[in-house]
């Protein structure tokens, strides 16, 4: 491995982003920066190297950090230092990457994808082998959304094209089924729940004779379509399975893979294996620890490098007063989580328990005797623990992989430290180095901590040390290579020497881990892959109910994972795999359909128990975000973010309130997306460390308007909830006034409520009576009452502005329509009332139509063309294009808009496009065409009886010199043009036409 | 007058509560826009429902739908045999 600047600044660069990313430089894989946000970033600009605004990087990577430019500064310099000076391009405003000599595999793949059946097949076999393992392996940075989105739809696009490539290379080797058969094998890896993929294998491995091999593949796919989709196969599956002989297919069961025997007997090499080395750092730890200074020493070093052993080797001087954890890279959100596991793995202290007891209902939910807990009390209270528990003798305090620990935690910590003297507590810490920058608080601790901390640097072990170690792994053939090769790193080299055993390997770390997860039994893999979507430790019930698994078999299974060391028992009921780098590999192994799937079952199962366990809140947060389950991520989100509220954990909640409006966007609008955005929102303005007086304006325009939302659902607990929330938010800004308006309308909130139905109730018979045509003296009574109604309750809605645009309307008076009916609209675009806004967009267009502005109404009508997709079945797209056609004069359009409103069957707007395009042809001097449009349009109103409809065509038919309908006289043409029933439009036919009769009376 | 059928499915299942909650909120609208009920068919898994109304014509019958927030997936026009 080298750093670029080892080599010349212009040396080309070549990047690969499937599989785990690589960069080479010179074919020399270069080092590349510990940070995953970093890894993040250069996977982002390699994928499409153009130039990329600072703020859309600071939005897709740092979005909540406290100086996100400054975050993004920091790792383009550790990207400069990795790649060179001269890679990385920037100004003050943007960034991109020097693409001369750049050679990217996404970029490769990119400009052969616009045709890949015209490739050669040997070029698509070397195309199709770039697809390494999935896009960013292990970069999906779920913590960012806005990457995570990216990243997971960068995922989709490519999964599709290798499924594509790999279609057409099964097509084109199907002469050589054994080819064909590895082709085959990847496109069921990549989607499992593709039943034809399965019956392909099937078929080919039945073509190369091995009928065995075929029946597990049916009874493979059968399993995970019962376990993970909860449906039979279909009969496809039954059909390819006649060519396997019966007897083969009865002996092969789900778990039992003949070919694959659970691999070789358990060793227990890690088990029996001493603590070897680190004498010089354990001896400096212990040092530190017997000094006078604050007694605090940071272990850092690569994975695998060594230090759960060194803290775990410390532990042994401690005995019982020892309180150990690792924080977890998922459960960045659950408040005090590395300390409530500390707490867990103490087990109970005899005199203690009692505190114990009280100090873990504080940290889970904050409930406590006392009724006004504060965040000071429960660190009191865990400084008066470990100060009682200290009586013998300092405690150890040892807490693992720091970077991914939360800034709750991170604060006690912090408090710990600051009051507890050497002779009560020894805090002895690691982190993987480089990944610590990635969070922001714990790197402000320990940089505060300046010298006060023993920095100890673990580097691979010696020659004579790493010999040792291996040859304490087991008889392996070639210490010598497998020492140099692993570079001193214990976890590697005890990989290599598992490796070895099985024969010679060449096969980096994770290749090897890989490898040793490929030749466990199909069972085992599937366990393994579910343990690994639940994390490091893993209650046992859950991920047996999870992988569908009956118990007698998990527990076998269990067993053959123990012996290869993949996992250890942890408490009574859990597991843990021996390893993060071990969980990382069982969990990149399994394909993003299948991920997706996997979290969602996991979620539903974790979710059965949030309610009375909010401390899953968190988790289930995390895995319905992986599975794309809005609604119950929202849910999870409340719950956790309201627990994160009574732990004091307020930058937890307030990130947690930030995840879950996320979601809250993704779902419909309606009365649970408003509930939940307002418990949502509720908890950033509580969480109070979240906001800056710089985003008040818009937390407060949020609430609003959703309080407006929650007023048209009339959600009377929700508008009072909002009022609350945004008297909290005038009070902080010093806005006394609005504060005790806000009160006092949170207080009104339930009448109000009552109010706002009414209005809707009257304002919604007002409009639909308009709407038809129907008893109007009555509609406009309604309408006058609810307009009053909402005027005196201070209440607004859609009904009441569309009703007085309509009784406007019927009036004539257009102009005043067309603004109350553009209220309605903008009410309906804003609570997303889809039907409304069609409703709204349809009336608007006409009127424009009617007003003579054809612009006007074709924006109107192609707004409707698109909402009419969203709708579903209806007249809303024919309609659109009658408008269009009729105001561009385009008669054929008009023709088939008009046909395709007849199949869509809306007689009134049929009749009402009729009559006007017959008016158009009776000002243009076309009587003949104008009565025969007239014709048409009273009989469709007539077949509804729309009377408005009917008295125009008659009136227009008139004037063309026929008659249609019953004969029409003088006398009323009369009563029509003056006729309330009638709309102004109407009536104006009319007189025209009674005007007309008159002229050609003799 | 011509008959209509209204096909609707459910995920989850439709609850008896929920049903009777549209029955409420449509009782009005199939006056005022002169649709009239005749019978329905609801699965046993409470998933699928197709309803039979009779009424002008069939934008008629799906305004009525909207109005009253029932879900459905089409309408069509049909003809009784029997």
């Amino acid at each position: 491995m080298q750093r670029a600047d080892e080599n010349s600044d212009t040396a080309p660069l070549r990047a690969e982003l499937f599989g785990h990313m690589r960069v080479f430089l010179e074919d020399q894989q270069i080092d590349l920066p510990a940070s995953k946000k970093t890894r993040g970033l250069l996977g982002y600009l390699l994928s499409n190297p153009r130039t990329r605004s600072r703020s859309e990087l600071c939005d897709l990577l740092w979005e909540e950090a406290e100086d996100p430019r400054a975050a993004l500064r920091w790792s383009l310099s550790k990207l400069r230092t990795a790649l060179g000076p001269e890679t990385i391009v920037a100004n003050r405003n943007t960034v991109e990457l020097n693409t001369a000599g750049l050679e990217v595999d996404v970029a490769m793949i990119n400009a052969a994808s616009a045709d890949v059946e015209g490739l050669k097949t040997a070029d698509l076999a070397a195309l199709e082998a770039r697809f390494r393992g999935e896009f960013l392996n292990g970069l999906e940075l779920s913590d960012c959304y806005g990457f995570y989105e990216w990243c997971q739809s960068e995922r989709s696009r490519y999964g599709r094209l290798h499924a594509e490539l790999l279609e057409i290379l099964i097509a084109r080797t199907s002469d050589q089924p054994g080819v064909a058969l590895e082709y085959a094998h990847r496109l069921v890896g990549m989607n499992p729940f593709e039943e034809p993929a399965h019956i392909r294998v099937v078929k080919l491995l039945t073509a190369l004779g091995r009928t065995g091999d075929a029946a597990a593949q049916v009874a493979q796919c059968r399993r995970i379509f019962q376990l993970e989709l909860g449906v039979e196969p279909s009969q496809a599956l039954d059909l390819a399975c006649k060519a396997v002989p019966t007897d083969v297919t009865n002996r092969v069961t789900p778990y039992n893979r003949p070919q694959k025997t659970g691999g070789p007997p358990r060793t227990d090499s890690s088990a029996s294996v001493g603590f070897i080395g680190r004498g010089a750092e354990c001896q400096l730890i212990r040092d530190t620890f017997s000094g006078s200074g604050l007694a605090v020493a940071l272990v850092v070093g690569a994975p695998g490098i060594g230090k759960s052993a060194v803290l775990a080797e410390i532990g042994k001087d401690y005995g019982a007063r020892r309180l150990s954890a690792r924080a977890i890279e998922v459960e960045r959100s659950r408040p005090f989580g590395i300390w409530m596991d500390a707490l867990n793995n103490l087990g109970p202290v005899d005199f203690f328990s009692d505190t114990q007891g009280k100090l873990r209902g504080m940290l889970l939910s904050g409930i406590d005797s006392s009724e006004n807990l504060t965040e000071q009390q429960v660190f009191d209270c865990f400084l008066q623990f470990l100060t009682e528990l200290s009586r013998d003798g300092p405690v150890l305090i040892a807490l693992d992989d720091l970077q991914w620990m939360e800034p709750s935690s991170c604060a006690l910590l912090s408090y710990l430290m600051r009051h507890l003297d050497n002779r009560q507590a020894h805090f002895c810490l690691a982190a993987r180095a480089g990944e610590i920058d990635d969070n922001d608080e714990v790197q402000a601790l320990v940089s505060g901590l300046g010298n006060d901390v023993q920095r100890i640097a673990l580097t691979g072990l010696s020659t004579t040390e790493a010999s040792e170690l291996a040859h304490q792994f087991g008889p392996a053939t070639n210490v010598k290579d497998i020492v140099v090769k692993a570079q001193g790193n214990p976890f590697y080299l005890m990989e290599l020497s598992r490796a070895d055993r099985r024969g010679p390997t060449d096969a980096s770390l994770h290749e090897a881990l890989a490898n040793r997860i490929e030749r466990l039994s199909q069972p085992a893999i599937s366990l393994a892959s579910w343990a690994s979507v639940f994390g490091r430790t893993i209650p046992i019930d859950k991920v047996v109910l999870a992988s569908g698994m009956d118990l007698p078999s998990a527990l076998g299974v269990l067993e053959e994972l123990e012996n290869h060391e993949i996992i250890g028992s942890h408490e009574p009921a859990s597991i843990e795999f021996t390893h993060d780098l071990v969980k990382d590999t069982a969990y990149e192994r399994i394909s993003n359909t299948r991920r997706r799937l996997m979290h969602g079952r996991v979620a539903d199962l974790l979710a059965l128990e949030m309610s009375s366990n909010p401390d899953q809140a968190a988790r289930v947060l995390h895995h319905s975000a992986m599975s794309d389950h809005h609604i119950l991520a929202t849910r999870a989100a409340v719950i956790a973010g309201q627990n994160a509220l009574k732990s004091f954990a307020n930058f937890e909640a307030s990130d947690l309130a930030r995840k879950g409006l996320f979601h809250a966007e993704k779902l419909n609008f309606g009365s649970d997306r408003i509930s939940l955005t307002m418990s949502l929102l509720g908890v950033l303005v509580l969480s109070a460390s979240g906001i800056s007086s710089r985003k008040t304006p818009t937390l407060i325009a949020d609430i609003k308007s959703l309080i407006s939302r929650a007023s048209q659902h009339a959600m009377a607990e929700v508008v009072a909830q909002g009022e609350y929330l945004l008297s909290v938010l005038y009070q902080d800004v010093g806005d006394f006034e609005a504060a005790g308006s806000a009160t006092t309308r949170a207080a009104d909130a339930a009448r109000r409520m009552d109010a706002q139905k009414k209005v809707r109730q009257l304002g919604n018979s007002a409009r639909c009576l308009l709407e038809l045509g129907r008893d109007i003296p009555k509609a406009a009574g309604l309408s006058r009452d609810a307009d009053q109604l909402a005027q005196q309750e201070g209440v607004s809605d859609i009904e009441v502005f569309w009703s007085r645009g309509l009784l406007a309307y019927w009036e004539g008076d257009l102009d005043l329509a067309a603004a109350d009916i553009q209220r309605a609209l903008n009410m309906a675009r804003d609570s997303e009332d889809r039907w409304r806004e069609s409703k709204c967009l349809t009336w608007s267009a006409m009127i424009a139509l009617e007003q003579n502005l054809p612009d006007a109404a074709i924006g109107y009508a192609t707004d409707l063309g698109k909402l009419a997709a969203k709708i579903g079945e209806g007249a809303m797209a024919p309609l659109s294009s009658a408008i269009i056609a009729f105001a561009q004069r385009d008669d054929k359009g008009f023709s088939d808009a008009v046909s395709a409103l007849e199949t869509a069957d809306d007689k009134s707007h049929l009749a009402y496009f009729l009559n006007l395009a017959g008016e158009r042809q009776s000002l243009s001097g076309d009587a003949s065409r104008a009565a025969e449009f007239a014709g048409k349009a009273y009989s469709f109103a007539d077949d509804v009886g729309n009377e408005n409809e009917k008295v125009f065509a008659q009136s227009l038919a008139m004037m063309s010199g026929v008659e249609i309908g019953s004969s029409t006289t003088l006398a009323e043409l009369d009563e029509w043009s003056s006729s309330p029933k009638l709309s102004a439009r109407v009536r104006g036919a009319a007189r025209t036409a009674k005007q007309h009769h008159q002229q050609r009376l003799p | 007058m011509p008959k209509f059928i209204v096909e609707r499915s459910f995920d989850p299942p439709l609850t008896s509560e929920e049903l009777s909650a549209t029955e409420e909120r449509m009782a009005p609208c199939l006056d005022l826009y002169d649709v009239t009920w005749l019978r329905s068919y609801w699965s046993t898994d409470r998933k699928r429902m197709i309803c039979e109304y009779e009424a002008r014509d069939t934008e008629a019958v799906r305004n009525v739908q909207r109005e009253a927030g029932a879900k459905f997936e089409r309408v069509w026009t049909a003809d009784l045999l029997e």
